[in-house]
């Protein structure tokens, strides 16, 4: 078996193995550290909480807080019945469920912000790096990439499923750095598939009321407007 | 016996048989691909399924599940990355065994362990279907509304509690999505809740939609904004049967793990990540040389995959028993009962037997027809794991589409879905988990559509707990958080001491 792993990996297992060895300078006194414990099965449960994890649990306070001050209008609390005579008339109105929601809802978003407020004191303790701004400014940059898909959803009723997929699927790979004939190729043949497999074959419904169809002949246009 | 029968003439169907073949397939081909998973490809392909039978929109999407992980372990095992969430525990041992020169054996081993993880609790479910039968025909009738709203009570705590280190965030998340499956006009009463008189939040947001958002478009954003990896490129050559063997040295180790994956899969809630958890660490406390787990044992390999691909047939018990899933993926699952005639719950023993037949022995064929397409075809589904994650991003975008439009033909669901993208994107980038607000969704809205329908015969607080089946899920629930609570005070002791 031919085998060909980065040098990189083979530098990271190199350290991770390596046994040092602390000596006095009169070698009388020798110890050696143990190799490092390479992980622990409980890691895969292990949740850190991250720069942005403050910030993301006061926007959700803040949320709760405009959900609790509407609780009354629009839960249909204002028009309750209380109280009444058998506890099931009190279970059918229709401002239990979003009760039971808000019962969990505020205390667990209390319980988060104070762990969330917690976990950056200390670390800002241990003197770990945590600015918010690179956090926020990813969140913003994918924004970017939601307006095209929303460009894309609205173009499909003008210029039709096809071309619209095969327009976007270009746009975004080179976008996205594949400006290559090869991957500006494949991209093509992608999207084409996407379209022949969920529309011509699966008939998945997309727009019909496509305004670039409207000017082709009648017979291209049925065709169009029924695999396309 | 009729109906065991009956399913598996069920099966003959072309249709059937061609979305096994995809399913199993396609599954693996999926689970192969790093980033995408079988959550992303069965949210994609929920829409298409609805013009499809049940049946063959179910084994299509079991097959897809149940696959799923058998090919995320390729990656996981040849580059350090696991294909799906479920196998970042195989990287440890599979890995290492690469490193060692012993990627063929690792990945045989991988693809018998899964096997015998899938066929374990498949047979299970198999043979309580044939020997209990009969009596699971009244079991329907031991089930009433309040026994059906404590079990999703009882799923909805289990959910909540088995994210133990961040609880709060999944209570939260639960919650919310809870309060979204709220969002709309009641059709019986035509009462409001939270549109805030906002025409397109009338009719509520449709779980399909949410679903996309949460789980493709917030992972074609992840992918897109990341960054492309350049894993080093690992050759297959020969060997791919000599693991195969191998399992027999460690029944006790399989049996195990398989056990562990059954039980854990059945319960609400805990899912692949505990079973693995309990699996890894008894096979090391069994084992003569545990200091070589994380080291390339094979013991570790076969914990890990055995009790993953122990999951997904188990998980599908409390979902067609009670019609409360476990999990979102067979939350996603359940969209598809919503169209079909057949309800999941106690009922389906009675009315559709020969259904649950077919489920479990199509997802057996799945198994049998992965590891065949796997231990000829693996040297090409290798190939796969090395597309740029960009790209890919791109592509999932591009499908997000398909899925969100198709439902209502609405373009407002392409805003909605592209919002919780960007919710679930946050949520991602700062380890939060996604699954509670899915979970919260479905369960919660069972939770009030059983409890409002059964409220005529609750004249009292305590009648909602004084039926049989409901007490005892009353009491469950109320053990589990004392454990837990415990569990925890006894751990903030320690911290402080």
């Amino acid at each position: 078996m031919k085998l060909n792993l980065s040098s990189d990996n083979d530098f990271k297992s190199s350290v991770l193995e390596k046994k040092f060895s602390v000596k006095t300078s009169s070698n009388q006194i020798s110890c050696i550290i143990p190799k490092e414990k390479k992980f622990k099965v409980e890691n895969l449960f292990e949740f850190r909480r991250i720069t942005g994890d403050l910030t993301l649990s006061l926007v959700f306070l803040l949320f709760v807080i405009f959900l609790f001050l509407n609780f009354n209008t629009e839960s249909g609390w204002d028009t309750r019945n209380l109280p009444q005579k058998r506890v099931g008339k009190i279970l059918k109105q229709q401002w239990v469920g979003p009760l039971l929601c808000m019962v969990i809802l505020i205390p667990a978003t209390f319980i988060n912000l104070y762990e969330s407020f917690k976990a950056l004191k200390k670390s800002q303790r241990l003197k770990i790096p945590n600015k918010i701004q690179y956090e926020i400014s990813q969140w913003i940059r994918s924004i970017e990439f939601i307006v095209y898909f929303l460009i894309y959803t609205f173009a499909i009723e003008i210029f039709g499923y096809l071309i619209s997929t095969m327009i976007f699927a270009n746009f975004l790979t080179f976008r996205l750095g594949y400006r290559t004939k090869k991957w500006i190729l494949t991209s093509t043949i992608c999207s084409f598939v996407v379209v022949i497999i969920f529309r011509s074959i699966l008939q998945i419904k997309t727009p019909v009321n496509i305004w670039l169809y409207k000017y082709f002949p009648e017979n291209i246009e049925v065709f169009m407007k029924i695999y396309f | 016996m009729e109906a065991l029968l009956l399913g598996l003439s069920n099966l003959l169907d072309t249709h059937v048989i061609i979305a096994i073949l995809i399913g199993a397939i396609g599954g693996v081909v999926i689970g192969a691909i790093p980033g995408i998973g079988p959550a992303i490809a069965i949210a994609i392909l929920l829409p298409a399924t609805i013009f499809l039978e049940d049946l063959v929109s179910l084994v299509l999407l079991l097959g897809i599940y149940g696959s799923a992980m058998y090919g995320g372990a390729i990656p996981a095992i040849l580059i350090n990355t696991p294909g799906t969430p479920v196998n970042a525990l195989t990287t440890y041992d599979g890995y290492s065994m690469t490193k060692n020169g012993d990627a063929p054996r690792a990945l045989s081993l991988a693809y018998s362990s899964s096997f015998f993880g899938g066929c374990f609790s498949i047979s299970i479910a198999l043979i309580c279907l044939i020997v209990f039968g009969p009596y699971l025909r009244d079991f329907g009738a031991l089930f009433g509304q309040r026994d059906i709203f404590m079990a999703a009570a009882l799923g909805s705590v289990l959910l909540i509690l088995a994210h133990r280190q961040n609880m709060a965030i999944a209570a939260m998340l639960f919650a919310l999505g809870f309060l979204i499956s709220m969002v709309g006009r009641q059709t019986s009463r035509g009462v409001a809740r939270y549109t805030f008189e906002i025409e397109y939040l009338a009719s509520g947001f449709n779980l399909i939609v949410v679903i996309v958002g949460i789980f493709a478009l917030s992972q074609a954003l992840n992918l897109m904004n990341g960054k492309d990896t350049d894993p080093p490129e690992t050759k297959i050559t020969k060997g791919l049967f000599k693991g195969l063997a191998e399992l027999k040295k460690y029944p006790a180790v399989a049996f195990i793990s398989a056990s562990f994956g059954t039980v854990m899969g059945i319960i609400p809630g805990v899912g692949e990540f505990v079973a693995q958890f309990f699996s890894y660490s008894t096979a090391r406390s069994l084992s003569k040389n545990p200091s070589k787990f994380g080291y390339g044992a094979p013991e570790g390999l076969i914990a890990c995959e055995t009790s993953n691909n122990a999951v997904p047939a188990a998980a599908m018990i409390p979902l067609l028993a009670l019609g409360v899933p476990g999990e979102a993926l067979t939350a996603m699952m359940m969209v598809v009962f919503f169209d079909a005639g057949i309800k999941p719950g106690p009922d389906i023993f009675e009315k559709a037997p020969d259904f649950l037949f077919s489920l479990f022995i199509a997802l057996l064929f799945i198994n049998i027809l992965v590891v065949i397409t796997l231990l000829f075809t693996s040297r090409f589904i290798a190939k796969i794991i090395y597309i740029p994650n960009k790209f890919l991003g791109a592509f999932i975008m591009i499908l997000a589409f398909v899925g969100v439009f198709s439902i209502r033909n609405n373009f407002v669901d392409c805003a909605f879905a592209a919002g919780f993208g960007l919710l679930g994107y946050i949520l991602r980038r700062l380890n939060w988990p996604l699954v509670p607000i899915v979970l919260g969704m479905v369960l919660g809205s069972i939770m009030i559509e059983k409890l409002t329908a059964g409220a005529s015969k609750i004249k009292f607080w305590s009648d909602i707990i004084n039926r049989p089946v409901s007490g005892t899920l009353a009491f469950i629930i109320f053990l589990v958080i004392i454990v837990t609570l415990i569990s925890y005070i006894r751990n903030y002791n320690k911290k402080i001491i």
